[in-house]
């Protein structure tokens, strides 16, 4: 069950209003049940994945808890892990690993092994996997207490709002929260309009943008052969905006859908195109995983307490975990890989960078500076996507190869940018809805206010307005219903 | 706790705003017949009073344009109406009647055994028709049930995935409503000819298989309905040319329901009979035109209405859509009247007859020619020599002559608002030039003729017809 469908309009509006007539000692296991029932809508059987990811996380942590040697609750962390990220490894890298294999056993030639298993990847394993690892680790380090009531752990690994693509949510953060359900009533006024507020702005993002553009960056990537400079560009600035709005989208209807239950969950993005640095970017982009690749990878590895060169080790050894993380191929690698590589030459050159200001008397407190730095990391960002949305690292090569040698301005003056999907027509409304999207941002920015935010502090006839004409924009407008493949949300597949 | 109320009250107030402009945009992109020229017997049906009907007629295309309520109405008083819907299929024959039992109490319903010579729809446009025109109830539901696969039933059910896209098709009628829906009764009108021939091999074709499940089952359950509701239910065929998988299968549908008892005429089989002409009553091979249907439904009065008592409501209260859509169907008539003059001074004759209606007259170039002939024509409408001699621009309304302007291209355009949609914009630029007379911003004058007549129908609110000399 997607967001976007016609099932989960269904199913929200029911599991709300039960939620708010049954007492709340055993709201929980409501919550829970229909946690289990939105994730067997897609696979009933993978359920199982998610049980057990759940029982043996549970159990660390109140082994973990009760263990009192140091190296104990090592050995149990690293059979939780052990455990974990083994289910992951068969489901979701398996494949890659046998792939790669069979490369070196062709060039040894060596007869290839067959793939025994054809799984499915189950939706969304690698955020329930990571919540789950994490909480071990916050119980390891002492930050929460293990959860006694096996229901309610349950329900912090499978919460439905964030379960197939985050944020991946803290224990800290979450379980408090699942934990006062008995005794407090989460749910208020405020947070209904701002949840409502939320998810509208999601599907806004999700079905009007993101779907849109999926149309014109997909026509783009299939026919890379006949590519040049100007449409490969175009595909790149699509793919940013599709991926930001797709993403983002989701994680602003699992924001919403949560506030309206009552439940804060962590902000995923932060107007992460407005980054005035790559480093910056990863503290607006994506914010639950990269949190989480900094308190549980590279913070361990060493973090940057250590020599330089340690320092831009662990860089470069979490943003290619980060990269694997998203996708078992070689292009995902290289995109956290080029991440890890700008973040790293941003770091060395920093010091001349500054030396040149200083000695060119270039200003660096106005906006003409900001947004020059904002501009140039948009282009290093646009130019990763391409190995990210390339459907192999060879393609993604050829794609930037055609980028650089195909110059060809015509294409913007004599309607061969229509020809990819979307007509003059639909590229207006696309245009029309990124130039809304950037408002939000930029108030966002300016002000620290999410779309939920800014609109609760409007009065109320603005706020009615607002919301009324987005719904009817999405629904108008939306990509969705018969005759539209719709993509699943981007990151159900990581 | 009075905050509590005033916040339960704003989250009312708000769905109740969000529903009405949701519903409001719906019905702007609802699904209309683009192709059909808005067409909805569905809205036509929705627009009658209670127990008005009581003569129904069921089917696709071939009853939409074979049966003519109108004269129905014109000849015996009897209020018809001719439920039709392009491509009609059976699950759609069942539920549509049911809907219309929901308001009307007919005594005879006639269902065309059309639909059971297929299964599945070939063309999605006749999917749309048939599935997405009756207002949502469980009777619509149960429709899209009986026909749509699982997982579109959700898109028809709720019908913004399907329509949503239609804003990129945005017309006129989808803003404002389409006036025929008010009173029409399911009429349609053509006088377009195409020759068909039919092979008598295939319409006698006495090969009878067994029936199959589905047709079986659609004649138990319209069985079961007659019995349940009170109507008289009569099955009949609409003369098409069939292949011969379609006679077999009709053969084997009459067949059964011969065996149950209940009256069936098959029209493909009685075309001498009625008088059918294949050179001249004929649209197309699959439709009647305006010939064949004033025969066939003269037919259904005499052999299948007059078993029953249908009362005549010629001239009683409560009957004005009848009124009206025989209004409708005499400018029809008028209108191919009109299209089949060739004379001059006859056409010229019958928009002197006509009223309702407004008509710029052109005459350009070499209008005063002798050898053509043309003032001749102009006599019916009381043009003298002096005035024809002028020539320039006309106009004819309420049967006044009026000239409006000359042939000058500096004069000014005339302006004539027909009404608060239409208007006619005469001028000259030059002889022939087809925007000398438009209608809206449309031009409208046939280009290449000395003389021209644009009439428009002030009942119709269209062209009526257009035509140079």
């Amino acid at each position: 069950m997607v967001f976007n469908s016609t099932q989960f309009l269904i199913f929200f509006p029911i599991v709300v209003l039960v939620y708010l007539i049954i007492p709340k000692r055993v709201r929980y296991i409501w919550l829970l049940a229909a946690s289990y029932y939105f994730y067997m809508c897609w696979n009933k059987k993978y359920i199982v994945l998610i049980l057990f990811s759940t029982i043996v996380t549970y159990a660390a942590g109140l082994l973990i808890e009760k263990a009192e040697s140091v190296k104990v609750k090592k050995w149990i962390i690293a059979g939780g892990f052990t455990l974990n990220l083994g289910v992951l490894f068969f489901f979701k890298y398996f494949d890659f690993a046998l792939l790669n294999l069979n490369r070196v056993l062709s060039i040894l030639h060596i007869e290839a092994v067959d793939d025994p298993f054809n799984f499915l990847l189950p939706v969304g394993i690698s955020f329930y996997t990571f919540q789950a690892l994490g909480y071990m680790i916050d119980v390891y380090r002492g930050d929460c207490k293990a959860i006694r009531n096996p229901f309610k752990y349950a329900l912090f690994v499978s919460f439905f709002p964030q379960l197939v693509a985050g944020p991946i949510e803290r224990s800290k953060n979450l379980i408090s929260q699942i934990e006062s359900m008995d005794t407090k009533f989460l749910m208020s006024f405020d947070r209904i309009t701002k949840g409502f507020a939320m998810m509208v702005w999601g599907m806004f993002m999700k079905m009007v943008i993101a779907d849109r553009a999926a149309i014109f960056v997909d026509n783009i990537f299939e026919y890379t052969y006949a590519l040049g400079t100007f449409d490969g560009i175009a595909g790149a600035l699509g793919f940013a905006v599709q991926i930001y709005c797709d993403f983002g989208g989701y994680s602003a209807i699992a924001l919403g859908a949560a506030a309206i239950m009552g439940f804060d969950l962590m902000e995923n993005f932060n107007t992460p195109y407005f980054a005035t640095g790559i480093a910056d970017f990863w503290r607006r982009w994506h914010i639950s995983l990269s949190t989480w690749f900094r308190d549980y990878l590279y913070i361990p590895l060493g973090g940057n307490r250590c020599s330089k060169l340690k320092k831009y080790r662990n860089v470069m050894i979490t943003f290619l975990v980060s990269g694997l993380w998203h996708g078992a191929a070689w292009n995902y690698v290289v995109w956290g890989g080029l991440h890890g590589f700008y973040q790293i030459v941003e770091d060395l050159i920093s010091p001349v960078k500054e030396k040149a200001e200083k000695a060119l008397r270039i200003k660096t407190d106005n906006f003409s500076y900001k947004f020059g730095n904002i501009l140039v990391t948009f282009a290093f960002t646009c130019f990763a996507w391409i190995f990210f949305r390339a459907p192999s690292f060879s393609e993604a090569l050829h794609y930037i190869k055609r980028m650089f040698t195909n110059y060809n301005p015509w294409i913007l003056f004599n309607d061969d940018i229509f020809r990819f999907g979307l007509d003059i027509k639909e590229m207006s409304i696309l245009i029309a809805a990124v130039a809304l999207l950037l408002i939000a941002d930029i108030i966002r920015y300016v002000k620290g206010l999410n779309p939920g935010e800014f609109l609760y502090k409007q009065n109320l006839w603005f706020r009615w307005a607002v919301l009324i004409i987005l719904v009817v924009v999405i629904l108008v407008y939306g990509e969705y219903g018969i005759d539209f493949d719709s993509n699943s949300f981007i990151y159900f597949d990581f | 706790m009075k905050e509590k109320i005033l916040k339960i009250f704003k989250i009312i107030v708000f769905t109740i705003l969000l529903l009405v402009c949701v519903v409001g945009v719906y019905n702007v992109l609802a699904w209309k017949d683009t192709s059909g020229e808005y067409l909805s017997t569905m809205k036509q049906l929705y627009a009658t009073p209670n127990n008005k009907i009581d003569a129904v007629f069921v089917g696709s295309s071939h009853v939409y344009c074979g049966v003519y309520p109108a004269k129905l109405w014109q000849d015996q008083g009897i209020s018809g109406f001719n439920m039709a819907v392009s491509g009609m299929d059976k699950q759609s024959a069942y539920y549509d009647v049911v809907e219309l039992l929901k308001t009307q109490k007919p005594k005879v319903i006639c269902v065309d055994l059309y639909p059971s010579t297929f299964e599945e729809h070939d063309d999605q446009g006749n999917v749309y028709r048939n599935y997405l025109s009756k207002r949502l109830s469980k009777n619509a539901v149960d429709h899209v049930n009986s026909y749509i696969p699982r997982e579109e039933r959700s898109d028809y059910i709720f019908r913004f995935p399907i329509v949503h896209t239609r804003y990129k098709e945005l017309q006129k009628y989808d803003f404002i409503p389409y006036e025929f829906n008010r009173y029409g009764r399911g009429d349609t009108y053509s006088d377009r000819i195409q020759e068909t021939y039919f092979d008598e091999s295939v319409v006698y074709n006495e090969e009878t298989p067994e029936i199959t499940e589905s047709n079986r089952e659609w004649v138990d359950k319209f069985a079961e309905l007659s019995a349940q509701k009170g109507f008289a239910l009569e099955f009949m065929l609409v003369p098409y040319r069939y292949t011969v998988n379609e006679r077999l299968s009709l053969n084997s549908t009459i067949a059964y329901i011969n065996e149950k008892g209940i009256p069936v005429t098959d029209y493909s089989r009685k075309m001498a009979d009625i008088g059918f002409d294949g050179m001249q009553d004929f649209i197309d091979d699959g439709h009647l035109n305006n010939t064949g249907a004033e025969k066939y439904t003269e037919a259904l009065m005499n052999d299948v209405l007059s078993k029953y008592d249908i009362p005549n409501h010629s001239g009683e209260k409560g009957y004005e859509l009848w009124e009206e859509d025989h209004h409708w169907y005499d400018r029809k008539r008028i209108q191919a009247g009109l299209n089949a003059t060739q004379d001059g001074y006859l056409y010229m004759t019958k928009l002197a007859d006509l009223d309702e209606a407004v008509s710029i007259i052109s005459l350009e170039y070499n209008y005063a020619d002798e050898s053509l002939g043309y003032f001749g024509m102009f006599e019916p409408l009381g043009m003298s020599y002096e005035e024809f001699s002028t020539g320039g621009k006309w106009i004819y309304a309420d049967g006044v002559l009026t000239k409006i302007s000359e042939n000058d291209p500096a004069g000014q355009p005339f302006i004539y608002e027909i009404n608060n949609r239409d208007s006619f914009r005469v001028m000259y630029r030059g002889d022939f030039n087809q925007e000398n007379i438009s209608l809206n911003k449309e031009a409208v004058m046939p280009a290449g003729y000395n003389v021209t007549v644009v009439t428009y129908d002030l009942f119709l609110e269209e062209i009526l017809e257009n035509r140079g000399f």
